[in-house]
């Protein structure tokens, strides 16, 4: 009986359980035909384990530190997501409420004309608009 | 804390350019390999637990980059004329680095990767199928099959090379 190749390969890396070393050695001390095969392996060990290459001389620069992410708290996104919807909805509301389209032509509604009236003087049919002197005196004041 | 980029190429840097230079069998490919390596490591060393956990991230990247390389370059006949075109002059190195060279094309990358990684890095067939994601039976198969073939052809070699010497000997030059 011969050993194979592998086994005497890893018999020669030492990488086996120690058991198995100690049958291989004896057997070797015996068979001159696997004392020859181990002699090839060293030679293939020695053509695998050439001196080592200097590696390229690299440097690195370090990376740069990115400032770590705030947190914030979990009922933070809801109750933002949930202010920002109210917001937009009243929004929408008082937009479409500013323009209402009555037989295809646009008109100002009469909740801008009262927003608006506070402020200038308007006449409601020709929509000229004239600053009004309450505003006028609360601006000079 | 994590270590330093630089310190890591101190310590890593020349074990993985002589594993993607064996296989590639190419200096400047392998430089490529091993920048490209060390700069996916910077990029996310902060993320890693433990120098282990770094130390198998490099080799496996290595090796992944170095089969990545080996499949752009399509043949073994052109790696082939590379190696030879590298190695001119007669000196023992050289001749022993275009033995490594053929033997080692006579297997495969992942093959070549395990047999690397052992004899050259120094890993045991555990921490190999760890950097390779494999089951440690598969290192030792492949690792065992690349022995077996690898002497072979030496053996092939040293058959044809003793021939030769003989014929020689016999025939008289005219």
């Amino acid at each position: 009986m011969h050993y194979k190749k592998e086994t005497l390969y890893f018999y020669l890396k030492g990488d086996m359980a120690p058991s198995e070393k100690e049958a291989v050695r004896a057997h070797l001390a015996a068979c001159p035909e696997c004392g020859k095969v181990l002699n090839e392996l060293q030679e293939l060990r020695a053509v695998l384990n050439q001196p080592l290459i200097e590696a390229p001389a690299f440097t690195f620069s370090p990376a740069a530190k990115v400032p770590a992410p705030v947190r914030r708290s979990s009922i933070f996104k809801p109750v933002f997501a949930a202010g920002l919807a109210a917001v937009l909805i009243v929004s929408g509301v008082f937009v479409g409420s500013l323009f209402r389209a009555e037989n295809g032509e646009k008109k100002v509604s009469n909740f801008m004309y009262k927003t608006y009236s506070t402020i200038y003087d308007t006449d409601y049919y020709t929509n000229n608009y004239t600053i009004s002197s309450n505003t006028l005196y609360a601006m000079v004041r | 804390m994590n270590p330093d980029i630089n310190e890591l190429y101190k310590e890593h840097g020349k074990y993985v350019y002589n594993i993607a230079y064996r296989m590639l069998s190419n200096s400047s490919d392998a430089e490529d390999v091993c920048h490209d390596v060390f700069m996916k490591l910077q990029t996310g060393l902060s993320s890693f637990n433990g120098n282990s956990a770094i130390k198998t991230y490099i080799y496996r990247i290595t090796v992944n980059q170095s089969i990545d390389y080996i499949r752009k370059q399509q043949s073994l006949s052109s790696r082939a004329e590379k190696s030879v075109d590298r190695i001119s002059g007669a000196s023992k190195t050289k001749d022993d680095t275009l033995i490594l060279d053929n033997l080692l094309n006579l297997i495969d990358p992942q093959s070549r990767a395990c047999i690397l990684l052992y004899e050259v890095g120094g890993f045991s067939q555990k921490e190999i199928a760890r950097i390779m994601n494999t089951r440690t039976g598969t290192v030792k198969s492949r690792i065992s099959r690349s022995i077996k073939k690898m002497s072979e052809h030496l053996e092939k070699e040293d058959s044809k090379n003793a021939l030769q010497k003989r014929n020689t000997i016999l025939l008289p030059e005219r």
